[in-house]
């Protein structure tokens, strides 16, 4: 592992199964519907362009069919300068809809930011085309739309503990603790949503517990704002991003047990472009594959 | 100087949409994703029940989760208390009340409740749930804001 940042080069099959995995988080994270929504309290592109259409069943289902045939020529590598503006704009819009009706959610923004990142890397490799030209151009101009992808996800986190320091003047840990009432607060919510389902007496022990261990707590949360602050590292190579997205979805899992928080999209968008499992199966496989050809020659020798 | 701006070049994604988190906040795509960033000694939810006080699913009757619908009724109590030039705390019961009649009438004309029809609850209250931190110990206090016919 080298300390110094650098782009990781992606075999094509890599890319490929990249693609499409994406590909599925961008249809899975647009609702089928926005008109169970009210434009009440415009946010986001919603403030300069009026969204109301898309409120509109038939008209959204349009937009989905497009969405669709989008993604089928992101997949194939196909007319992306089409293909990802338009997903992006088409996310950004459902996302702007879906925090207009006086109540913002936090869960898509991620989407919509790597897809911006993705059509932001297109089009600056579109730009350098001719410097860029050789035979492996294509190969590069994708490696730069998966490294730009990374650094979005990276943005998010780094910007969520920027914010934890900036609106608490740096005093995170002290005030941490206090994380007990939102515990109790957002299980209790949970149990409003889901009447009769779910245990959630651990909730309240843990609560309980914070309050009497507020030092010890201020430290395992501060281990949290850590991990967020150092999300650039992620960016310093395979090992890396792979050691620092399990660590995510570490603490993704952590949140989500004790809050019942859930972000799903940033848990898909880490293991597909942190984590990257295909990369690891591949490198197992030829790792069994030496070792195979290994043991081979050597009973051939004795 | 120029040397250490070109080691930065690479990350100029990053940084670019950093800043703009920090600095545009919550303007979707862009947000500085303030959830849990800080605490109080005190949080509060709401909920919502029938005329005879049963817990009633938000998500299925108005199209809300229980969060959703505290993130919506926060909003209306902040833009109350700034129409009549007072802090949020020191809005009395009935403007509350009033708050609380503005949200429910909204919410029976959200799709799911109108395609409910006859099924959806003819009373509908709207409960508050004051969380605090008294003497080292976590204290309920559950209230009804206001209720709708």
């Amino acid at each position: 592992m080298s300390w110094a940042p650098r782009t990781i080069e992606h075999n094509a099959l890599e890319r490929a199964a990249m693609r499409v995995l994406f590909a599925i988080v961008v249809a899975r994270h647009v609702p089928s519907s926005l008109a169970h929504l009210q434009i009440t309290l415009p946010n986001g592109l919603a403030r300069l362009v009026d969204l109301h259409f898309l409120l509109d069943p038939e008209v959204f289902a349009i937009g989905r069919y497009l969405l669709w045939a989008a993604l089928i020529l992101y997949v194939l590598r196909i007319g992306w300068s089409i293909a990802l503006p338009y997903m992006t704009a088409f996310s950004i819009a459902a996302g702007s809809v879906n925090n207009s009706h006086g109540a913002i959610s936090h869960y898509l923004q991620i989407v919509s930011l790597v897809l911006c990142a993705q059509t932001a890397a297109h089009f600056y490799s579109l730009v350098r085309r001719k410097r860029e030209a050789g035979s492996g151009a294509a190969a590069q101009r994708e490696q730069r739309v998966i490294y730009w992808s990374q650094q979005a996800i990276v943005a998010t986190y780094l910007v969520s503990a920027l914010t934890k320091l900036i609106r608490t003047s740096g005093m995170w840990f002290f005030q941490s603790p206090l994380i007990a009432l939102q515990i109790i607060k957002t299980n209790d919510q949970d149990r409003y949503d889901n009447l009769g389902a779910g245990s959630y007496e651990s909730a309240s022990a843990i609560a309980d517990w914070i309050v009497q261990h507020p030092l010890l707590t201020g430290i395992v949360l501060s281990a949290g704002l850590l991990l967020e602050l150092i999300a650039p590292i992620a960016l310093f190579g395979r090992g890396f991003a792979a050691a620092y997205g399990l660590s995510l979805l570490l603490f993704h899992a952590t949140v989500h047990r004790v809050m019942k928080l859930h972000f799903l999209y940033n848990e898909y968008l880490i293991w597909i472009y942190l984590v990257n499992v295909p990369f690891w199966i591949l490198l197992a496989w030829r790792a069994i594959g030496r070792r195979r050809q290994a043991v081979g020659r050597n009973a051939l020798q004795n | 100087m120029r040397l250490r701006l070109a080691a930065l070049a690479p990350f100029a994604p990053l940084l670019l949409l950093t800043a703009a988190c920090l600095l545009i906040r919550e303007q979707y795509p862009f947000s500085n994703f303030p959830m849990y960033s800080s605490f109080g000694r005190s949080t509060y939810y709401v909920y919502l029940t029938n005329g005879a006080d049963e817990p009633l699913r938000s998500q299925e009757l108005v199209g809300m989760t229980t969060p959703t619908l505290k993130k919506v009724y926060d909003g209306e109590m902040r833009r109350e208390a700034k129409l009549l030039r007072t802090p949020r705390r020191k809005l009395t019961p009935e403007q509350k009340r009033a708050v609380g009649e503005r949200l429910l009438a909204r919410l029976k004309t959200t799709v799911p409740a109108v395609e409910a029809g006859a099924a959806f609850p003819e009373t509908l209250r709207l409960h508050h749930v004051e969380i605090e931190l008294i003497g080292g110990r976590i204290e309920k206090k559950p209230s009804l804001i206001a209720e709708v016919r």
